[in-house]
Formats: structure tokens, C-alpha cells, sequence
């Protein structure tokens, strides 16, 4: 909390106490270990994507922004689209330019 | 040997007794979780679950509270990214799910990046990233910048079909050393070359500053287009990103 007179240091603000010491060579590791996490991810996506539309949830709602062709009317009002693709045939020829 | 019941949060247990099945990966994240505190806890379960808000909150909190900047990252924020990492692999979850993790991760990291940052940890550079104008397929370029910020680059998002007017004013605002433009549709290609001549046309043109990505994009094309680096995929993106900045070329404006 801040001091009662206003000139302490205001502990909701991280930065106000000034930058406490970061030894660099533990900050690169940390990137390095979420980069690595990240990378086997993408493992993942380039393997998935094969098969199944990326802009699909994993309730099958639709996460698009654009048109598709496999879109249907959502179950509930306000709800995202429901995919109706079946994930046999390439996907992308459903996807429409806007 | 800690135990599952060691874990203090709820959401965490349950999530690695359903979807954790290796013992392996189990064991190490049953010792990883155990070991941190409720609070840092707290931060995992809302990052897995993709909520934001609560990341953002928490994280304010905790450094508030005087939890150092590297503790929060690796024992709230990298730690629930490895869960999700297993459960995307494991079919639980999928693309958009990550997404919404990535975006939760971002949330808690835009308090850590500057108290990093002031202590002399900089972000490996500056990218400003949009997908061209008339295509809202954004996917590749919202994995482009995940990885991209998981790998310590700054990134400002411009989103969806994005203008060449609306690329150069975020360059003048923002200075980056990298800008990164893709397009998913064979229609909207051309859009890319269309925003570098804009650049030009408003004399803004570094050398070696723009690279170009997308499922139709191809090396040639983009060396058509006077881009000056093509991935096919995000994994290409940071190695060309990182090679950008190395070579030094991403330097200026």
C-alpha cells in the first residue's frame, strides 16, 4: 500500500519501486523453455491441420472471422457457429474470400 | 516424491489426473506445480483455461505482493503452457483453444516484459505484424506471433485485413525493426506487393526490414514482391526474424 503521507512507494504499480535485479542468463532460459514448449506445438499444428480446420473449437463451434461454407446456425443465440465440416475433405476449399 | 494431492488447486489436479497420462510427464509436473505456491498456482489454472482477464489480475497482484518477475513467468505462466502444450498434443484441446492461452499468456507477461526489460533484459526486437488488406485469415499470423513472443520479440498485432496506410502509420508510431505481413488467399497476394509499394511511395523503405508469410506465399513470390524474407511456417518466421535482426539489417525504419 502506499504510505499515508503519498510519497512511498505505490505497491499496486510493480515498476514503482524500481527494477530489482534480472540476471539475464535466467530470463534467456525461461524464453528458451516456453520457446521449446511452443515449438513442439507447432509440431502439432502442422500435423492436426492436416485433418481438422484450425478455426475449429474443440466443441466444433467455428472461431472464424471470415465465411465458410461448413458454417451452421448456432444451437443457442449468441453462441459461435456450429462447423459442419467432416474433416475427410480439405477444408480450405470451404473457406470464403471475406 | 510429491504427490497429486500436493497441488493446492483444484482445476490443476483435476486437469493433470484426466489428461496427463504419461508417468512420466506426470511426475514432473505433478513436482513442478507442488513446489509453487497457491498464488503462482492460481496463475497456471486461469492460463490454462484461457482466461485472460484473471492472468492479467493475478499477475498484478503477485508482483504487487513483491513475487519477483522471473517467478511469476516460470512458475505461473511457462508452467501452465506446459500442460496446455501436452493437452494440444494430446487431441484435448486444439488450435483456437492455444490461441486463447497464448492470448491469457500475453495478458500476464505485458506486466513482466517492462520490469524485465528495466533490468536490462530486452526484447530481442520489435515486430509489427498484420495479415494485408481484404483477408481475414488470421490463424498463421496469430501462430507467427505466439512464437514469436514466446521466443522474446516484442509484437504489436494489427490484426485482420489491414491497409498499407494502416501498416505505415503503426511503423512511424511504433518504430519496429521487423515488419511481417501474410495473406492466406491467392486473391489477396498481391496486396503484400501493393503495401511495400506504399512504403516506398512513402519513402519508409529499410532494405531488409519486411518478411512475408502465408499458405500460398512462396520464396519467389515474395522475392517478386521486394519482400526481404519469406517463412513458410511460424517456426521459419522466428529463424528468419531472428536472422533479420542478427545480420542487423532489421535495424532502422
Amino acid at each position: 500500500m502506499p504510505a499515508s503521507d503519498g510519497t512511498g512507494p505505490d505497491r499496486s504499480d510493480p515498476l514503482a519501486a524500481g527494477p530489482t535485479s534480472v540476471d539475464p542468463a535466467a530470463v534467456q532460459a525461461s524464453f528458451d523453455r516456453l520457446s521449446g514448449i511452443f515449438s513442439e506445438m507447432m509440431l502439432t499444428v502442422a500435423e492436426v491441420s492436416t485433418r481438422r480446420c484450425p478455426y475449429k473449437d474443440r466443441t466444433d463451434h467455428c472461431t472464424a472471422k471470415f465465411g465458410c461454407r461448413n458454417q451452421r446456425r448456432p444451437t443457442e443465440p449468441g453462441e459461435l457457429l456450429v462447423c459442419g465440416g467432416d474433416d475427410k475433405l480439405d477444408y480450405r476449399s470451404a473457406w470464403e474470400p471475406g | 516424491m510429491a504427490e497429486l494431492t500436493d497441488i493446492k488447486n483444484e482445476l490443476i489436479r483435476a486437469e493433470i489426473d484426466e489428461y496427463v497420462g504419461r508417468p512420466d510427464e506426470r511426475e514432473r509436473l505433478i513436482a513442478m506445480f507442488a513446489s509453487a505456491g497457491p498464488q503462482m498456482q492460481a496463475i497456471s489454472a486461469a492460463l490454462i483455461d484461457g482466461d485472460h482477464a484473471t492472468v492479467d489480475g493475478l499477475t498484478r497482484e503477485a508482483l504487487a505482493a513483491g513475487t519477483t518477475a522471473l517467478e511469476v513467468m516460470d512458475d505461473g505462466l511457462i508452467a501452465g503452457m506446459a500442460l496446455v502444450g501436452i493437452k494440444f498434443r494430446d487431441g484435448v484441446i486444439f488450435v483456437p483453444e492455444v490461441l486463447a492461452c497464448a492470448r491469457a499468456m500475453k495478458a500476464g507477461m505485458a506486466h513482466i516484459e517492462p520490469i524485465l526489460s528495466a533490468s536490462g533484459a530486452k526484447p530481442l526486437g520489435k515486430v509489427v505484424m498484420g495479415t494485408v488488406k481484404g483477408d481475414l485469415h488470421d490463424i498463421g499470423k496469430n501462430l507467427c506471433i505466439m512464437m514469436l513472443r514466446g521466443s522474446g520479440f516484442d509484437v504489436i498485432d494489427l490484426g485482420v485485413d489491414t491497409s498499407p496506410d494502416t501498416f505505415i502509420e503503426a511503423v512511424e508510431e511504433h518504430a519496429p525493426d521487423l515488419l511481417g505481413m501474410s495473406a492466406l488467399l491467392t486473391t489477396t497476394m498481391p496486396n503484400i506487393g501493393r503495401t511495400i509499394e506504399a512504403f516506398l511511395e512513402a519513402g519508409l523503405r529499410d532494405p531488409d526490414k519486411i518478411m512475408v508469410g502465408g499458405a500460398p506465399v512462396t520464396q519467389a513470390f515474395a522475392d517478386d514482391m521486394g519482400a526481404d524474407g519469406y517463412g513458410k511456417d511460424a517456426m521459419a518466421c522466428v529463424a528468419l526474424a531472428k536472422s533479420l535482426i542478427a545480420e542487423g539489417t532489421g535495424a532502422r525504419v
